[in-house]
């Protein structure tokens, strides 16, 4: 197994001390030395223009390119930022809740190392995190159609049914339509709402699922009582009622409830992280009847994650396959040989110990899960700078059998909290655990950074044999 | 046909001495190299953040703006933006002028520089020329708004309160009473991170404006800028920039 590590921070911003959290990463399948990242990460310059990480050399190094519309002086260049390619081009796309005017935007460009800034496809107000999905239709009569899916929750939405996806079936096009297609169809009770959690998993033959948090009570404690929804469409969310074939039988209504009445608080703290809900969805390529769950409630011994699967389409499902306290932002990802990889944070300790441990665990053949720790760092330094502290969510993706992925974490540069190795862009002492200015000489202060990371299975040595028959 | 320089500060965030090395180069492998790109010596830095304040004697690449041409050796001030970030830095050119500015101009330069003791100052009488009011005074109460109807439950949702403040001294304008009410954002996401918080007992200046909130359905008095508020220690800093010819 090969994994790769990496401080994302040029080197030609070393003395940068910004808490540069909630990271996503977008990886071009087509051609996965190109990626893309993202994080709460203002302009160097205090330039209007946000920057994305990118990279073009497989993630081991990264340079940031500011095409993000934002305001000049922006704290965290956006105030949330989802990424997507378009899975069969170099076109990407991203969507936003711009820093300033707080709007929805749709962004897209077809070069993204170039100078010109994002084109906006669409703007609207009243939304909360939005999380992009993409894809490249591949037969058909739509065959080279890209679509986009955008997870969001809608304030403008009837009935106070929020959990909405912003959905484009061709977004390829000059000027693309967005439609608002409301997946709640129940009632969110005193809540008023849905969770800010909508998220996307699409199939190459068509089949997309969706997950969101039903919320159905918010109580003057800020506690909130959910259910867990799984939505599914068979053909793209093209049809005239979309995301409505997956039916409960228990109201028979539209949307499986993987769990019900599942509680945490919103705003609580793990970590100095505030928490409020967690929520990962990923589908298997090899089969579209195989999708997996993660997502987080309160439990008597904390916060804690779970991960389900499902292999008849959402209608039925496991027990839990992990079950994992004291711990918060899940992403899942399946690769070409159906193997998944599921990514969190987990804090362990106690006081003024506690460490944010990442973990990479990995099921092969459905059967056992390993476990790669990629980090372990204070939990109780730096101190916030503002909310999220390490991100209301981070990601991973899988292109062929690598897994890509991202997640923030205190800097300092100590090998012992980085077991699997690291690479600093940006200059660091690791004998003395000190960071450096540009000049090598100015000490720079522990901030939170983001962290590419991408594992490659090798073949075992048997199974070489094997093939080499 | 370079823009006034006037222009070129109000639509440039880093202005710098530079000679130029090369032309049809970049310092960066991620910059496509075009008969726009150069690479510049940086000689000296007028305006730019702390982070990036300390680049002189560097090479770094400059996109060359279509109406101004340079070249090698010719030395300049450029007013650029930023846009590449890596092993060495990119920025994009808004304009140049022969030469480095004069000392005029390159204190006006720095005094764009945040961080700088003259940035400081030249915010602060920004702010006090926009503020409807400045008082010295204590917050003696902080509470919920009166009129707080139930908005959406988001990471971004900014937390109202109102703080009571007992005014003390009015440096400006003419508050309606001698105590009156600040709407703030109590929230710590990232959407509110450059606004004040305040807590009962905390004395300081405060320069308000009175805007309405939609989302309270009233308009009072609002501290949501980084600039709304000093601590006792700065009252004097406060009063110095508000005196005809002050700092």
């Amino acid at each position: 197994m090969a994994t790769m590590v990496v401080n994302m921070i040029p080197n030609s911003l070393s003395g940068e001390t910004n808490q540069d959290s909630e990271p996503s990463i977008a990886v071009n399948p087509t051609d996965p030395r190109k990626i893309v990242a993202t994080s709460f990460t203002p302009d160097p310059l205090g330039g209007a223009n946000a920057p994305i990480f990118v990279s073009t050399d497989g993630g081991q190094t990264w340079t940031l390119n500011s095409i993000v519309p934002s305001v000049a002086g922006s704290a965290g260049g956006t105030l949330d930022i989802s990424p997507r390619f378009s899975g069969a081009s170099n076109r990407l796309y991203a969507a936003i809740i711009r820093a300033g005017d707080v709007l929805l935007n749709t962004l897209r460009t077809d070069d993204f190392t170039s100078n010109t800034v994002m084109t906006v496809l669409s703007d609207r107000d009243q939304v909360d995190q939005p999380w992009a999905e993409a894809t490249t239709v591949r037969s058909g009569a739509d065959a080279g159609q890209e679509t986009v899916y955008v997870g969001n929750n809608d304030f403008n939405a009837p009935s106070d049914r929020t959990a909405t996806i912003d959905q484009s079936l061709n977004a390829a096009i000059a000027n693309p339509t967005f439609n608002s297609i409301r997946i709640e169809r129940r009632s969110t009770g005193t809540a008023g709402q849905n969770g800010p959690q909508i998220r996307n998993a699409i199939h190459p033959d068509g089949i997309v699922y969706a997950a969101f948090y039903g919320w159905r009570a918010f109580d003057s404690t800020n506690r909130v009582t959910a259910d867990v929804v799984v939505v599914r469409d068979d053909n793209w969310g093209s049809g005239a009622n979309p995301f409505a074939a997956l039916v409960d039988g228990g109201d028979n209504t539209a949307g499986m409830r993987v769990v019900q009445g599942i509680t945490f608080t919103w705003n609580a703290l793990l970590g100095q992280q505030r928490l409020g809900g967690d929520l990962s969805i990923a589908v298997d390529p090899n089969n579209s009847s195989t999708v997996y769950l993660a997502w987080a409630d309160q439990q008597t011994a904390g916060y804690t994650l779970h991960v389900r699967r499902s292999t008849d389409r959402g209608a039925t499902w496991s027990p839990d396959l992990l079950t994992i306290t004291n711990a918060k932002n899940p992403a899942l990802a399946i690769n070409s040989a159906s193997e998944v990889g599921f990514l969190y944070q987990q804090v362990t300790g106690t006081g003024t110990t506690q460490r944010w441990e990442t973990r990479l665990r990995r099921m092969n053949y459905g059967q056992h899960w390993d476990d790669l720790l990629l980090a372990n760092t204070p939990a109780t330094t730096p101190a916030p700078q503002f909310q999220p502290y390490l991100g209301d969510y981070v990601n991973l993706m899988a292109v062929d059998r690598t897994f890509y992925g991202i997640f923030s974490a205190n800097n300092t540069p100590d090998l012992a909290n980085f077991p699997q190795g690291v690479v600093y862009q940006r200059n660091a002492n690791f004998t003395n655990h000190t960071l450096l200015a540009g000049n090598l000489v100015t000490p720079v202060t522990v901030s939170i950074d983001p962290f590419f990371f991408k594992v490659s299975r090798q073949l075992p040595i048997g199974a070489l044999s094997l093939l080499l028959g | 046909m370079s823009l006034p320089i006037d222009d070129l500060k109000r639509q440039s965030t880093f202005a710098f001495v530079g000679t130029v090395k090369k032309l049809n180069e970049a310092t960066m492998a991620q910059v496509p190299v075009t008969d726009s790109t150069a690479v510049v010596t940086v000689n000296e830095v007028l305006q730019a953040p702390p982070m990036l304040a300390d680049l002189a004697g560097t090479d770094i690449t400059v996109q060359l703006s279509s109406s101004q041409r340079v070249q090698e050796g010719q030395q300049a001030t450029f007013f650029t933006n930023g846009w590449l970030y890596g092993e060495s830095i990119a920025v994009q050119e808004v304009g140049h002028v022969e030469g480095r500015v004069g000392d005029e101009r390159a204190a006006e330069l720095a005094a764009l520089s945040p961080g700088t003791p003259e940035n400081r100052t030249l915010r602060l009488q920004q702010r006090v020329a926009d503020a409807d009011v400045v008082v010295v005074g204590t917050v003696s109460n902080i509470s919920l708004p009166e009129n707080r109807p139930r908005g959406p439950i988001t990471e971004h949702d900014p937390e109202w309160r109102e703080a009571t403040i007992d005014v003390h001294a009015v440096e400006k304008g003419a508050p309606p009473q001698d105590r009156i009410k600040v709407a703030y954002s109590a929230s710590d996401d990232v959407r509110w991170r450059n606004t004040p918080e305040f807590h009962v007992g905390q004395s300081g200046i405060f320069l308000l404006n009175e805007q309405e909130i939609p989302a309270l359905e009233t308009e009072m008095y609002v501290a949501l800028g980084p600039l709304d508020y000093y601590p006792p220690e700065q009252i004097d800093f406060v009063r110095s920039v508000m005196e005809p010819g002050g700092q």
